[in-house]
């Protein structure tokens, strides 16, 4: 892929209308039999930006990026991947929801990185990563294999190719979740916690590689709680509690002086 | 090197220069040899000094053609009722787990029917069924038939055998693919959904190969009561092992060598069961944490070599 410079949050904000999103949020609302877990989102992230989404456990983070690649309809609200509605049809002035296989056509412009990996357990990392191409996106296996390869030698772990996933650490698991997740070539990567199942000394592997996406120009979309690696790497940060964005904007902002007492609690206990 | 229970099996000092470590005597073990050998002296001396038990009938009948041919029908009706068992069953799974709640009721129903009458039951109804319905049709409902049958002429002793055998595993063979289906882990099938796979993809490609894992031993289970079970069929008079053996004993008297005889085939046909359940496992193990030890302890193997 090629060496784009990193974006920077403020300065190359674009004016509104000049470069169109590649992910818009706007007004989303979820809930759960009575409990409301996402109560009006608004987040707009930028082609090749990278967005963290901070936040306490239950905040929604997770579900509202679930609702990004559907594994979880909306309430309410809209969401635009590439300028493309997800999960309706807008025709004569109502929404229809889509059947299950054009959700599924709509989910192949992003990918998942999982909290706890979710490799297929009865294939070998090497499979994992050619799994989406060849039997999604009709690859054929010749080439999928070698990009496949090209992949694992990125995450450094080619002598694990032929490795199952119980064979392999959790840093290293997850690192085949994320060449997996690279194969489709998503138009935005969606990360869930990627790091929060790991062993503190596994943890490093897994920024590193996730940086080096984010340098190269990747869209990202990042739920963590590594406070250090949204400060380095994101564009813009997003701090979510109770179900709304509290603040958000350039992470040195954000995170150095919050304007709200809800993101200076948070960060009080997890710096 | 650690034994299996981890004790060192060091006999001279360790390496650490620590005193040896005595291995532990498990004395009651020769206690337990001590009373199953009598127990098999006895039995052999049952066997082979009680004149009574005949034992030349035994073999005399053992490849008897009547018991061959029982043998036959036997295999024929487990085969054919678990094949028959699978397909509706399965068909009953998907209903089981599909979001239309008109199908998961008929597949609620079904099996609760299924699992509630006695199979002897269902053998004899679907035997005495010509006397409710004497011909068959196939046509639009409540309209013109295209094809009718005499109902004897289609469901003779063997149909009616395979049709209750089939019916009757049915609702069992669909509570062991819907409990393999549930044990695979939420977070496979959100991935497999995350990449965009159908959901017919993601049933066939990440759900059926860890299910049918889990399924095989209950599913085998299944295949060894279906044999036994299926000797209910003397009822109708269909010469499967059990009928041929009480065939002829009802004319010698020699009941127990010749149950000996069925005894020593449905034993065999167990024994051949296991062998092919125990490869499938092993074919089908692959990414189970144990197969990955296996397959680490190969791979070390050969890089030591």
């Amino acid at each position: 892929m090629p060496e784009t410079p990193v974006a920077t949050a403020t300065d190359q904000h674009p004016a509104p209308g000049t470069v169109r999103p590649m992910v818009e949020i706007a007004g989303l609302c979820k809930t759960f039999g009575e409990h409301r877990v996402l109560r009006g989102i608004d987040l707009t992230v930028a082609p090749g930006q990278v967005a963290c989404i901070l936040g306490p456990s239950g905040s929604g983070k997770s579900t509202l990026l679930r609702c990004v690649n559907q594994l979880e309809a909306a309430t309410d609200g809209a969401i635009h991947i590439d300028g493309e509605l997800v999960g309706y049809r807008v025709q004569g002035g109502r929404r229809h929801a889509l059947s299950p296989r054009q959700i599924a056509r709509q989910r192949r412009s992003t990918a998942m990185v999982f909290q706890r990996f979710n490799l297929l357990a009865h294939q070998t990392a090497l499979a994992n990563v050619m799994e989406a191409p060849v039997h999604v996106h009709g690859v054929p296996r010749d080439r999928a294999r070698e990009e496949g390869l090209a992949l694992l030698d990125r995450v450094g772990l080619s002598p694990y190719a032929d490795h199952y996933p119980a064979q392999l650490s959790g840093g290293q698991q997850q690192r085949v979740a994320i060449a997996r997740a690279l194969a489709v070539r998503p138009r935005v990567l969606l990360f869930d916690e990627p790091t929060s199942a790991l062993d503190p000394e596994l943890v490093d592997e897994v920024l590193a590689v996730m940086t080096d996406l984010a340098r190269e120009g990747l869209t990202m979309l990042v739920v963590t709680h590594e406070i250090a690696f949204a400060r380095d790497v994101a564009d813009t940060v997003f701090f979510m509690d109770g179900g709304v964005v509290v603040e958000s904007g350039d992470p040195a902002q954000v995170l150095n002086a919050p304007s709200h007492e809800r993101t200076r609690a948070f960060l009080r206990r997890v710096l | 090197m650690a034994s299996r229970t981890g004790a060192p099996a060091h006999t001279g000092p360790t390496p650490s220069g620590l005193e040896p470590v005595a291995p532990r005597v498990r004395w009651q073990e020769f206690l337990y040899v001590a009373v199953v050998l009598v127990l098999l002296a006895m039995l052999a001396n049952f066997v082979l000094t009680n004149e009574r038990l005949n034992l030349p009938v035994f073999w005399e009948y053992l490849f008897h053609p009547l018991v061959l041919d029982g043998l036959r029908i036997t295999v024929i009706l487990t085969v054919a009722g678990m094949v028959g068992g699978t397909v509706l069953g399965l068909a009953l799974t998907a209903m089981r787990l599909s979001s239309s709640p008109t199908l998961r009721a008929v597949s609620f129903t079904a099996i609760y029917v299924s699992r509630t009458i006695p199979l002897l039951v269902q053998l004899l109804f679907w035997f005495f069924l010509a006397s409710v319905l004497p011909r068959i049709s196939f046509g639009i409902p409540f309209g013109p038939e295209f094809v009718s049958f005499e109902t004897n002429a289609v469901i003779n002793q063997l149909g009616a055998a395979i049709i209750a055998l089939s019916l009757f595993v049915a609702g069992y063979m669909a509570e062991i693919m819907r409990s393999g289906v549930m044990s695979v882990d939420r977070g496979q099938v959100e991935a497999a959904t995350a990449m965009g796979m159908t959901p017919l993809s993601v049933f066939r490609r990440v759900v059926f190969p860890q299910a049918a894992r889990i399924s095989i031993p209950p599913t085998m289970n299944q295949v060894i009561s279906v044999l036994k079970y299926s000797s209910v069929v003397i009822l109708i008079g269909l010469a499967d092992l059990m009928y041929s053996v009480q065939a002829i004993y009802s004319r010698n008297f020699q009941q127990i060598p010749l149950l000996l005889v069925a005894t020593f085939w449905y034993g065999l046909v167990v024994v051949v069961l296991t062998v092919v359940q125990s490869q499938l496992e092993k074919r089908l193990s692959t990414g189970l944490p144990k197969a990955a030890r296996q397959r680490m302890k190969e791979l070390e193997e050969k890089t030591d070599a």
